[in-house]
């Protein structure tokens, strides 16, 4: 049987979707014009979302299923059907993202500079390592922990109980909620970028930490807790789109973190143009656009070196 | 081989709010009691989702989207003239994901697997055999069309009438599809 109404009631939507994705599949379409149609409607980029899933959806489905029902007409040549058969196994196993099973070794996960990584933790929480990241957890039926070794992670825990975090600088308790973790040097930052207030021990600044709230651990045993505008949470979160943003930040402190994604990275040589204050939205995988407005913006110029790219006056 | 032009909120989309599809369509249909119109609540948060510039700042997606389904539920009652009286169930204080048990897992994969290749299964031939070839075959739409004797464009056709179809069967359509009770699966995303 099949179903040639779609439940959601988009049976247009979805077969125009359908044909962008097709057409970019055989390489007809232009990307650009695509993005056009996209962009004019939120309900196109849900229809086109729903089509992109299910193609990956069928990624699960074994080589036998894939052959026509009856006997009649064989569509496929043997030497075809084989080279199926070997393709379709594989790609049964890897399935999609990357599920922890082990419940008592330490478990780890880490990212190259410039890479991120969903990552499904045995409970059904999900973490999402930044850039240059190490992540180890040990969940067991008592307890879950998890230690984050260096980089950044956003963390959607879940559940009802409590979790540990550890950092080289301390440890703390984690209630349900979103959160953004960094280790830098000799300290760790832990965000509530949402989700209900985290009670606090040990802290004489606040006894919760709410959203847009910050406690920072010392090496030395010290905390303290910030509070931002929402702005400043969207920007530290904008790395999961595939974004940087910089709201008033020297153009030293932006070169510096635009840099934890780069391979080759940005060395401003001019101290008075390291000074200058930036603000703006970037995409990662483009450290060109960023070095061609500052270069507009604040009249600087761009070398390009063996190792990266050189900032100066 | 990954789908072409997925952007970050696409990814986002397809992985973390998609996959509870059911229990967002099971739950609209207990607020308004009605097929059409809860698919219709379920399309409208999903095109807001891909308005939200905050996206990236939601814990718990499925939760969210599960107390986004309520507000448009009631938000529709307060503008209906006639409204039958009805109870509505409002999603409870939001924890838990798919704390659901292993065995609970394998059940629902073997029959996501089962539902994946009865869709597949389904579709006519030629459309099937355009997808499955480019699917898992790994071969250039250009070998394809040439080694079926057919013009890219056809082979375009066939497999966008082939993707169409599969998103239309493989969308959940049964209140309480599979093993689990609707109940079960809002309790899993609350």
């Amino acid at each position: 049987m099949t179903i040639s109404k779609d439940p959601l009631g988009q049976d247009a939507l979805i077969a125009e979707a359908s044909r962008w994705f097709a057409a970019l599949e055989a390489g007809t379409a232009h990307a650009d014009d695509f993005e056009k149609w996209r962009r004019g409607d939120p309900a196109r980029a849900v229809a086109y979302a729903r089509v992109v899933a299910n193609w990956e959806r069928i990624a699960t489905a074994s080589p036998a299923a894939l052959h026509p029902r009856t006997d009649e007409a064989p569509a496929f040549t043997r030497r075809q059907w084989l080279r199926i058969a070997a393709v379709g196994v594989p790609l049964a196993v890897i399935g999609s993202g990357f599920v922890a099973q082990r419940a008592y070794a330490w478990d780890n996960a880490t990212t190259g500079v410039g890479e991120t990584r969903r990552v499904n933790l045995p409970d059904g929480s999900i973490a999402y390592l930044n850039t240059d990241t190490s992540l180890s957890w040990q969940f067991s039926k008592k307890q879950r922990a998890l230690r984050l070794e260096r980089g950044e992670v956003a963390l959607d825990l879940r559940g009802r109980d409590s979790a540990i975090f550890h950092a080289d600088a301390g440890s703390l308790s984690l209630t349900p909620g979103l959160f953004d973790a960094r280790v830098t040097d000799d300290r760790v930052k832990v965000t509530l970028v949402d989700g209900p207030a985290m009670p606090l021990r040990d802290t004489a600044d606040a006894e919760a930490l709410k959203p847009n709230q910050s406690i920072i651990v010392e090496g030395d045993g010290m905390h303290r807790v910030e509070t931002h505008s929402s702005e400043q949470v969207a920007s530290l979160m904008a790395w999961r789109a595939g974004e940087i943003i910089f709201i008033d930040q020297s153009v030293a402190d932006a070169a510096a973190d635009f840099n934890r994604y780069l391979p080759r990275k940005i060395i401003v040589v001019d101290a008075a143009l390291a000074q200058e204050k930036i603000g703006g939205r970037f995409d990662l995988s483009r450290p060109d656009q960023f070095l061609k407005a500052v270069s507009l913006s604040l009249n600087a110029q761009v070398t390009t070196t063996p190792n990266g790219y050189r900032l100066a006056r | 081989m990954t789908a072409l032009h997925v952007r970050p909120i696409d990814r986002w989309f397809v992985d973390e709010v998609l996959p509870h599809e059911s229990a967002y369509i099971a739950y609209a249909r207990r607020t308004v009691r009605d097929e059409d119109e809860a698919g219709d609540i379920v399309q409208e948060v999903y095109a807001k989702l891909f308005t939200l510039d905050g996206w990236t700042a939601i814990a718990n997606p499925p939760g969210y989207v599960m107390r986004m389904i309520y507000s448009h539920s009631i938000d529709r009652i307060r503008q209906a003239r006639v409204v039958t009286m009805q109870p509505m169930p409002a999603p409870a204080i939001t924890d838990v994901a798919d704390d659901m048990p292993d065995s609970f897992r394998i059940v629902a994969a073997r029959t996501q697997m089962a539902r994946v290749h009865q869709a597949i299964a389904a579709l006519p031939d030629r459309c099937r055999i355009a997808l499955v070839r480019r699917r898992f075959g790994e071969e250039s739409p250009r070998a394809i069309a040439d080694d079926l004797g057919i013009s890219i464009s056809t082979f375009e056709k066939r497999l966008a009438r082939a993707v169409q179809l599969l998103t239309h069967a493989l969308t959940p359509y049964e209140p309480a599809m599979d093993d689990v009770s609707e109940q079960s699966q809002e309790k899993m995303l609350l």
